[in-house]
């Protein structure tokens, strides 16, 4: 039995778990945290270079890994930014663990956002609670390069005023006048919400998309995508230019243990970005 | 071409065991054929089909792939010189499959290849079908290999192997002293052996219509919740499958730290794809049964151009309610 040592062996980011530092922890709403981590390794530091909508398996030793959202934008190298929900194991655990403590890492993997072909183009980026965390990524990516595309539209649905992800960093947004940033919580039960009320499809009423130039990125829970989806075929828009992102129980991230499988698709290999048009008649995809 | 032997075939593989491990069809205490290191079990003639295939020796029940001591974090190998007499036709079809997936899309599995580099395989092909459930015919595939995959593929004739090398491990193995260089009659024989041979568990219009219908989306849930509600959920169909290669992960201590270890998982399991959440996208027992066969006779062809199944029949041979390949292709094909 020969076990590789990492420091000898070539960097390999897929199936060896490096470790990681926690930079610093950032709570969210309730049960909800933005990790900030950092490869020890430089070398690991350098090679990581990710997309937005990948995703990475974060690991804690004798507890077991889960795939996790990159949520910082590829422009913003140097730094890996996770926005966990406490869930299971994995997540309590992570909850548990404070600055200067150590996770091990895999990835970037499977295939995000494809900016390449959003470029250009105007965009309605919509997001459903924690789906919010990839779309963050693809928000700041396109933030970051804000001349290379054309309109951009966030539309956020929380559950409740007081579940809203990343609020401080959002309002920011709200008088950026290059987008247009519209959120709704379900149901506000003190009366505090200026803003809508409702499911995030009332929000559609207040947008203009050009459906012939308009791509469209979508992330929340799976029951956002059928409404959601209704909403911007009713604006014409193509099921090409859609793009949703779904979550599936993994295991690996490389497409070797099956439980993400989604007909001849595999989630961490083939997504967790898929092209409506490509998946709509997939049995278990929707 | 060499020829061996049948009695100098034990020690051949003694031979061979001093630098590598051997594994080869062995009988336990009880009886049961299994293909088990050299040494294990009593030697038999060394041949037959063996409930689980030769996949054991590359995709092990349980394997560590990383350990956790310190600070330290390592991927875990076993690149151990590995001979396997004894495999079948298609268990090779089955390596050979998993092959493919296990390097699908430039993502190579380490664990699997350091284990698949390091092994031989040795192939005795069917003259006779070892069991009533073998179907490799209707797959499209014969009871033996035309294309090289092996190392060495042996014919049995009578009492004695026709063998032939089919890489460069092969020819060295044919170099040890129990092998005779084999005479002209031999060639004649081998085309003899091809020719006769057959494996009939399974008509082959029956899986044909089987796929056909598949494809076409004809087969519908009602008649996989039906066939499911037999199903005990042992997940041994998906685990003697020579092509299944579902995997859970899960950390284990030892002394020094944690061991981070792989095991069988099957796709008939409700955890499987059961989130934390309590949602899971794959509900009914139903959906799961589909889910197996629909991947090797429906995604598999999509994907691959082959279906993923390589009629080994070991899954009619293992299931304990009459779910196996054989038995769910039957029930398809009878469908209107
Ligand atoms: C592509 C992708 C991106 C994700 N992004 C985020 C994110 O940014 N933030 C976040 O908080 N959560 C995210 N999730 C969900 C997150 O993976 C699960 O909440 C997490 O795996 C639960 O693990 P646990 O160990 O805490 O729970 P346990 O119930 O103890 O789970 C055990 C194991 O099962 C698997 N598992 C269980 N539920 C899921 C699930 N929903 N998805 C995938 N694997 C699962 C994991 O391997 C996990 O380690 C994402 C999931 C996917 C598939
Ligand atoms: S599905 Fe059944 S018959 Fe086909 S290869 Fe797997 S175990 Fe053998
Ligand atoms: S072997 Fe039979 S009973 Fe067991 S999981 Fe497979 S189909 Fe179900
Ligand atoms: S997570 Fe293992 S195959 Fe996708």
């Amino acid at each position: 039995m020969g076990a590789e040592n990492l420091k000898a062996a070539p960097v390999d980011l897929m199936f060896q778990p490096h470790p990681a530092r926690i930079v610093r922890v950032l709570p969210q709403m309730e049960g909800h945290r933005l990790f900030q981590l950092r490869f020890v390794d430089d070398d690991a530091m350098l090679l990581f270079s990710h997309g937005p909508g990948q995703f990475v398996e974060v690991g804690i030793p004798g507890v077991g890994e889960a795939p996790i959202s990159l949520s910082s934008p590829p422009t913003r190298q140097g730094i890996v930014e996770i926005c966990v929900r406490e869930a299971g194991l994995v997540t309590s655990a992570l909850f548990r663990m404070n600055k200067g403590d150590q996770v091990a890492l895999r990835g970037p993997f499977g295939r995000g956002f494809s900016t390449d072909l959003f470029k250009g183009h105007d965009l309605l980026l919509v997001a459903g609670g924690l789906g919010l965390a990839p779309l963050r990524s693809l928000l700041w990516t396109i933030l970051d390069n804000r001349s290379e595309y054309g309109k951009l539209v966030l539309m956020y649905g929380s559950r409740s005023p007081d579940d809203v992800l990343f609020k401080y960093e959002l309002l920011s947004l709200m008088n950026r006048a290059d987008m247009q940033y519209l959120l709704s919580v379900d149901k506000d039960d003190e009366g505090i919400w200026r803003q809508y009320v409702g499911v995030v499809t009332g929000l559609f009423e207040k947008v203009e998309l050009d459906p012939g130039n308009t791509y469209c990125a979508l992330c929340g829970p799976p029951i956002m995508y059928r409404f959601v989806i209704r909403e911007i075929l009713k604006k014409k828009i193509s099921p090409k230019r859609i793009f949703v992102s779904l979550e599936r129980m993994m295991k690996c991230g490389v497409g070797k243990c099956g439980h993400c499988a989604i007909g001849q698709y595999y989630c961490c290999t083939d997504g967790p970005v898929f092209n409506y048009d490509e998946i709509r008649d997939v049995k278990e995809a929707l | 071409m060499k020829t061996l032997a049948k009695e100098m075939l034990e020690g051949l593989l003694r031979d061979i065991s001093r630098k590598a491990l051997v594994y080869c069809p062995q009988r336990n205490e009880r009886g049961d054929l299994l293909l088990l290191p050299l040494g294990e079990g009593t030697t038999d003639g060394c041949i037959g089909k063996t409930p689980i295939s030769a996949k054991i020796c590359l995709f092990p029940q349980i394997e560590d792939v990383v350990m956790f001591a310190g600070d330290g974090i390592s991927k875990v190998t076993d690149g151990r010189e590995t001979v396997v007499f004894g495999v079948r036709p298609c268990d090779m079809r089955g390596i050979v499959f998993m092959d493919r997936f296990m390097s699908r899309d430039n993502l190579v599995d380490p664990h699997y290849f350091a284990r698949r580099e390091a092994m031989t395989c040795m192939v005795v092909a069917c003259n006779e079908p070892p069991s009533e459930t073998c179907f490799c015919t209707a797959t499209g595939k014969r009871p033996f290999l035309t294309a090289t995959h092996y190392d060495v593929q042996f014919f049995d004739a009578g009492d004695y192997f026709i063998a032939l090398a089919g890489s460069k491990k092969g020819n060295r193995i044919l170099e040890d002293r129990h092998f005779k260089a084999a005479a002209e009659k031999d060639i004649e024989k081998v085309k003899r052996i091809k020719e006769n041979s057959s494996a009939a568990g399974m008509a082959a219009g029956e899986l044909e219509d089987a796929i056909k219908k598949l494809a076409e989306d004809r087969v519908d849930g009602l008649f996989w919740e039906k066939l499911a509600l037999r199903c005990i959920k042992c997940g041994g169909c998906a685990y003697v499958c020579p092509t299944c290669t579902c995997y859970n992960v899960q950390d284990y201590p030892f002394e020094f730290g944690y061991r981070r270890c792989r095991s069988w998982d099957s796709c008939l399991f409700s955890g499987f794809t059961r989130e934390t959440s309590g949602h899971n996208p794959r509900a009914t027992q139903g959906a799961r049964l589909a889910r197996r066969y629909e991947h090797k006779l429906k995604y598999d062809l999509m994907k691959y151009h082959e279906i993923g199944c390589v009629g080994c029949g070991r899954c009619s041979d293992v299931c304990p309610v009459g779910l196996g390949a054989i038995e769910i292709v039957r029930e398809i094909a009878l469908m209107p």
